[in-house]
């Protein structure tokens, strides 16, 4: 029997269907006026700006997914957009452990909303400051995520709490510390602990290790690669570094001006290219 | 012995876009067949398309044209050129190995648990795979200071054997090697020619590029020679 078929599987955790967000009005021809191919993102007719368009993609169990491209090309959207911060203008997106993947997440209610983000995802931002409460702990903040997952046993979240620093390598001891007091490597790491406390089976990664200095940013990628190792969390890292995708990805995609230019395997991406973005990409590569 | 792999009118051409469309046509129109536990040589002149022909039954590369029909274990006979990425990531999970001339790994984890990685991903604890590894190493002559040292400071030759040993670990059923003995001495040599006879013996194909024609004796059974992106001559030992 030979295998040829190109039409995808059924086991996905999360699956992403024409997802689109426009700024400002747009009329039906907002999204055929822009494009990699018109070479801008703002609409000409009414101004609008697509920060990203008809984009559709599947995540599998255990998968890493890379998504680069340059800054403004909607990488970080994409992943807002999942995580519920911000509002979408067209698409949906079914996630396997809500209701089995039946369901538009999109359409669902803030209540419902709330419960996926708690118990099904977790997201660390570029900045610190985006996913940690500076005026709470960093214990405090790993224990805000547990209690929105329905922990409520102060012994247990501190067990839990303290268990999550020593495997994202924050001393224990400065668990009662504000993350204000904390070097910015070390604030990432508490923002990773805190995102994986409710072991999630979904988690974003948006510019994890920009702005860190080389040897935390090994660091910080090497607790990565461990975590998914042990844990099989299915990831979608975000990041404009291509040797970070290399190194932590099997499948990337490439954005250009909000729209997916291509999309392949990591090794294929970075060794044939197929699209002239991509291509030019990899060879500004150091 | 049934084919594990069969390579049908396999046509690979570059085309650059940035630099105006230039087209490399590296690959023109490669036939070839393999059968199971062979080991086959590939041979040519630097550019003659040798690592390109290894890259593509990867899927590093996609090819414009033909067919490379693999038989796995898991699927049956699938074609590398069109088949799916997941199921392409699965045979590289549990069947497909490449071993490249270059090591690219995660700064700042030991020789022993890059090593060990390799069979951790199949969710076998990792003591004892480190103990695998351990070993796996030592037979390579990793001197023992360098066990739990970062890779990324090795020589040349140790860090040949560490990419060496982190893909015959897990004993694959088809492996891909590129120029397994190029930077290493004639012991170490020997001893990497021999962990691939083992590997053979336990029933791994083997597709080889080397330049040295001692490695080339010893191990192919049937050498294939390039020559500007088609096969030249098939020569059986």
């Amino acid at each position: 029997m030979l295998y040829n078929e190109n039409n995808t599987t059924n086991d996905w955790v999360l699956k992403v269907e024409n997802l689109t967000k426009i700024y400002g009005n747009y009329t039906e021809n907002t999204i055929a006026n822009t494009g990699p191919d018109k070479g801008t993102n703002i609409c000409p007719e009414t101004g609008s700006i697509v920060a990203c368009a008809e984009i559709s993609f599947e995540l599998y169990p255990g998968e890493v997914l890379g998504i680069v491209g340059e800054s403004g090309s909607g990488k970080s959207t994409i992943v807002k957009q999942l995580f519920f911060d911000m509002d979408v203008t067209m698409g949906s997106a079914f996630i396997r452990p809500f209701l089995n993947g039946t369901v538009n997440i999109f359409e669902e209610s803030n209540q419902k909303k709330r419960y996926m983000r708690n118990h099904l995802m977790g997201m660390v931002y570029q900045n610190p400051r985006d996913g940690l409460n500076f005026s709470f702990s960093s214990g405090g903040n790993i224990a805000e995520k547990l209690l929105m997952a329905d922990l409520f046993h102060v012994g247990k979240i501190r067990e839990r709490a303290s268990d999550l620093l020593n495997k994202t390598e924050v001393p224990v001891t400065r668990m009662d510390d504000l993350p204000a007091y904390f070097s910015g490597g070390m604030q990432q790491r508490v923002q990773i602990a805190k995102a994986i406390a409710n072991n999630p089976p979904l988690l974003f990664l948006d510019e994890v290790t920009s702005g860190l200095d080389v040897s935390v940013q090994a660091r910080v990628l090497d607790l990565i690669r461990g975590l998914q190792h042990e844990l099989g969390i299915a990831m979608i890292v975000v990041s404009h570094d291509l040797s970070v995708i290399r190194m932590l990805t099997d499948r990337t995609l490439v954005l250009k001006h909000g729209r997916i230019v291509e999309r392949g395997l990591t090794d294929q991406i970075l060794q044939d290219p197929q699209h002239e973005y991509s291509q030019l990409l990899v060879s500004s590569l150091l | 012995m049934a084919t594990i792999l069969e390579v049908k009118n396999l046509r690979k051409c570059f085309n650059l876009h940035i630099l105006n469309d230039k087209k490399i046509e590296a690959l023109v129109d490669v036939n070839f067949t393999m059968e199971e536990g062979e080991i086959v040589g590939l041979t040519g002149k630097s550019g003659s398309g040798k690592s390109t022909l290894m890259k593509t039954i990867y899927r590093t590369y996609l090819a414009n044209s033909g067919q490379i029909n693999y038989l796995s274990n898991t699927f049956g006979i699938i074609d590398l050129v069109s088949a799916n990425e997941h199921k392409i990531l699965q045979l590289r999970r549990n069947e497909i190995t490449y071993c490249s001339q270059f090591l690219k790994v995660i700064p700042r984890i030991t020789a022993i648990d890059v090593v060990a990685d390799t069979i951790v991903k199949k969710e076998s604890d990792r003591i004892n795979a480190r103990e695998i590894a351990t070993d796996l190493i030592k037979t390579l002559g990793l001197p023992v200071e360098l066990w739990d040292a970062f890779p990324s400071t090795f020589s040349g030759g140790e860090q040949q054997r560490i990419n060496i040993a982190r893909a015959i670990i897990a004993k694959p059923r088809f492996l891909l090697v590129d120029e397994p003995t190029a930077s290493l001495d004639t012991k170490t040599k020997d001893i990497v020619i021999q962990l691939i006879l083992d590997l053979k013996k336990k029933g791994t194909s083997v597709l080889l590029i080397t330049h040295d024609e001692y490695t080339l004796k010893k191990l192919s059974d049937k050498q294939i020679h390039l020559q500007l992106g088609q096969i030249l001559e098939q020569i059986y030992a």
